[in-house]
């Protein structure tokens, strides 16, 4: 397993990461450029840079959730692929031209974290984008553009298409969820009986966006499926199949980026906690035999991942420079040592239960590794040897320990 | 629970800043903004117990025994090691609690860091004290020579071996020569505090009241630039600052002024030891757990931080109990008022284990910094 590059996380790549990034948004056309800091998008997630409000940024605003990396994307899922967006949104703009201009203008200076400039000016994009993509035709560069065949245009742009009408309403939604609005039920109902009025497509797309937006709210796969099931179409029937299976591979792929080393320890840990959280919400998905398999192998992939991967830091970037202190350890190389220790247990305990996590055989070898190892072997003290304990077992593993090695506490010498 | 003693009311004031107990320096999260006071008396000793904020955000504060808290929450090994300290070294006072604090840092429990910083900072209290209690017997020592003794005091069987200097101070003041040592021992305490001569600011509580003051100017530049609950926190942190800070700097310059009579001080000291101990741990008390707001202020990027949430900072504002308006008088209607307010409340989230060992790293952090750049 690849772990991180130390050099990544400094201060210094980061200023200098937020500044090409700035450069790339400000480009007309990214392109290229864009594609030069794909592989960083896990790192950018973490740092959160502000993004200016585009043209583009602000069509895709609503659906953000549906969008995935091209290399993932297939016919039929229930998905948009990142390598169409630029093509689109220089289809789109083409066919508007003043308008996009006119809209261009409204957004100057203006962020994503611009609510109301989200909402005023999405409001007058959204609709006039559906009417325009729902009548374009193929580009001629099309393929060429985004890897993408012919076919592969109609999917994307009627789904498009069908989001982009539904886009005004779903923020609307998104909204309510984040005011806990009592009226979130009724309107979560509408939306999905619009989407579902509008086709299989934007019924699935539209299910499998909401049940990004809401994980754990079990009312948005129970309003889908009795929505499903009251129609005759077999197509539309199926939509809640296709939504959840986009969010279980979401979940997936989620796992595999915070496990493959690309994200620094302390952010792989909040990815867990993230992920635990949503694999928390799918507890009530227990409607068909597959989802559940699958659920539990999303949950077994965590665990075995998880431990993988704690095992290889706890060795590679503990044990081992623990090993190869020099006999007078400096400051700065304890303390790095111990805010790995600090990362590691929060990675840990992030997709475990906290019994589970205290009484982890690995765990428990790490600190009979720390209480046995002779001065020679391991050059630290019984203070630095509790505190490490504290940080892996916790502070009664630490104080147990100080005890049995008869350190003096501090009320007996001051007595 | 049988452990809590009392919920106390929504309008909880301490008369006396005993009652309201001596911030703790601890590194648990769920300890936060905890101070400490003599509990029940058990085996010639106070029982620790700690007063703690009330962890829902709410109004009101918590009182726990110590032993028992231990039992109902994750504690540090650094907090479960200062507490027993202080529990072994009474009475319980600020300046107990700091040295307290200054050796269990120094065992290294709190991380390098402040083990360096506190080592660094024992050395020059020790070197405090000596030069004080030397300036004060020297002072003493120079009196004696001007005076005329008709008879000193025999020895006797438990000062057979005191010295003539001895014998001489206690001819001076007409008590024995062990209440004068002690008189001296404890005046020469509060003296290598507040510092004198050449080195007097880097003592301890010239060091502090210089941040306080700073704390102070810093949040009264940016009032006017604030607005809402940030505004009106940082109005109490002004004003509550400024105040503690004028009182702080007034028995400063009074307490220099006696202290360069130490022989008319001793005097005072034996006559009414009880008040003259209390006066002599005025500024301690005033200033007692202002590090926290002040450390977070200098420890934050560019000393902006506290703008952002000045509400964080308040929080940890010490309360100040009804004892110290006689010593701030005059009071302006203002600072008459918080006396009575809080604009801020701790919340302490429930974290995990690793999420806990994250914020402990933070506090030990700041413990280092206190101890570096306050001396406590």
């Amino acid at each position: 397993m690849t772990e991180p590059d130390p050099s990544l996380p400094s201060e210094k790549t980061r200023a200098r990461l937020l500044r090409a990034v700035a450069a790339v948004d400000l480009l007309p056309v990214r392109g290229a450029a864009d594609e030069l800091i794909a592989p960083m998008r896990p790192l950018l997630a973490q740092l959160k840079p502000p993004r200016p409000l585009t043209f583009g940024r602000l069509m895709f605003q609503p659906i953000e959730r549906l969008i995935i990396d091209g290399a993932r994307w297939q016919p039929g899922m229930t998905a948009i692929p990142r390598t169409a967006l630029l093509r689109l949104v220089q289809l789109v703009r083409g066919i508007m031209g003043g308008r996009a201009r006119q809209i261009d203008a409204m957004l100057a200076g203006k962020t994503l974290a611009d609510r109301d400039a989200v909402r005023r000016v999405g409001g007058l994009l959204w609709p006039a984008a559906s009417l325009v993509l729902g009548s374009a035709s193929v580009p001629a560069d099309w393929t060429q553009a985004t890897q993408l065949s012919v076919p592969d245009f109609t999917e994307v742009s009627r789904g498009l298409t069908e989001m982009l009408a539904l886009s005004d309403r779903i923020l609307a939604l998104q909204e309510d969820v984040a005011t806990a609005s009592p009226h979130l039920e009724n309107r979560l109902r509408s939306v999905l009986a619009g989407a579902l009025g509008r086709g299989e497509q934007a019924f699935s797309l539209t299910l499998a966006l909401l049940l990004g937006c809401m994980p754990g709210d079990g009312r948005v796969l129970d309003i889908g499926i009795e929505l499903a099931a009251a129609t005759a179409d077999q197509a539309l029937k199926g939509g809640p199949n296709r939504a959840v299976s986009f969010v279980f591979s979401e979940l997936e792929n989620a796992v595999d980026t915070a496990l493959s080393g690309k994200l620094e320890l302390g952010a792989a840990a909040d990815a867990m906690t993230a992920i635990s959280a949503r694999c928390a919400g799918l507890q009530g998905w227990d409607h068909r035999e597959d989802w559940r398999e699958r659920i539990r192998r999303i949950r077994s992939r965590i665990d075995s991942a998880c431990r993988e991967r704690f095992e290889t830091v706890l060795e590679r970037q503990l044990v081992a420079p623990l090993t190869h202190l020099p006999s007078e350890p400096g400051a700065d190389s304890l303390e790095a040592l111990e805010g790995i220790a600090r990362e590691l247990i929060r990675f840990h305990q992030a997709g475990r239960s906290p019994a589970s996590a205290r009484n982890d055989p690995v765990l428990i070898q790490f600190e009979q590794w720390l209480r046995t190892k002779s001065r020679d072997e391991l050059p630290l003290t019984t203070i630095e040897r509790a505190r490490l304990i504290e940080i892996m077992r916790g502070p009664e593993a630490g104080l147990a320990y100080l005890r049995e090695a008869g350190a003096p506490s501090e009320a007996a010498q001051a007595r | 629970m049988a452990s809590v003693l009392a919920e106390f009311s929504r309008l909880f004031q301490p008369t006396t800043f005993r009652e309201r107990g001596v911030r703790l320096p601890l590194t648990s999260p769920v300890l936060a903004g905890a101070c400490v006071r003599a509990g029940a008396r058990t085996g010639g000793r106070d029982e620790p117990e700690l007063v703690l904020p009330n962890p829902d955000g709410g109004d009101g504060f918590f009182v726990w025994p110590w032993r028992d808290l231990r039992e109902v929450c994750r504690v540090s090994i650094h907090d479960v090691q200062l507490m027993d300290c202080i529990a072994a070294s009474q009475p319980i006072l600020p300046m107990t609690v700091a040295r307290a604090a200054h050796k269990v840092a120094a065992s290294g429990v709190a991380g390098r860091a402040a083990m360096d910083a506190a080592k660094n900072g024992a050395a020059i209290d020790e070197e405090m004290v000596r030069a004080a209690t030397a300036f004060m017997l020297e002072s003493l020592a120079r009196h004696c020579q001007t005076q005329s003794f008709a008879a000193l005091p025999e020895p006797d069987g438990e000062t057979a071996a005191v010295t003539p200097l001895r014998r001489q101070m206690a001819a001076l003041y007409g008590r024995p020569s062990n209440d004068v040592v002690k008189a001296i021992e404890e005046i020469a305490a509060a003296i290598s505090v507040i510092g004198f001569g050449e080195q007097a600011e880097q003592a301890r509580v010239p060091r502090l009241l210089a941040a306080v003051e700073a704390l102070h100017g810093a949040v009264t530049e940016r009032l006017e630039a604030m607005k809402g609950s940030r505004a009106s926190c940082a109005e109490f942190m002004a004003t509550a600052s400024g105040l503690v800070a004028r009182g702080a700097r007034r028995w400063l310059a009074e307490a220099r002024a006696r202290f360069a009579r130490p022989v008319a001080l001793v005097a005072a000291y034996l006559a009414e030891p009880e008040p003259m101990t209390h006066w002599l741990q005025r500024a301690d008390w005033l200033l007692n757990g202002w590090s926290g707001p002040c450390v977070r202020r200098l420890a934050g990027a560019n000393g902006q931080n506290w703008e952002r949430d000045p509400g964080d900072i308040v929080a940890l504002v010490p309360m100040l109990p009804r004892e110290a308006e006689a010593w701030l008088t005059p009071l302006s209607p203002e600072e008459a008022r918080i006396f009575r307010s809080r604009p801020a409340r701790l919340r302490i989230e429930r974290r995990s284990h690793g999420d806990s060992q994250m914020l402990i790293a933070h506090e030990e952090s700041l413990r280092a910094a206190s101890l570096r750049m306050l001396g406590v």
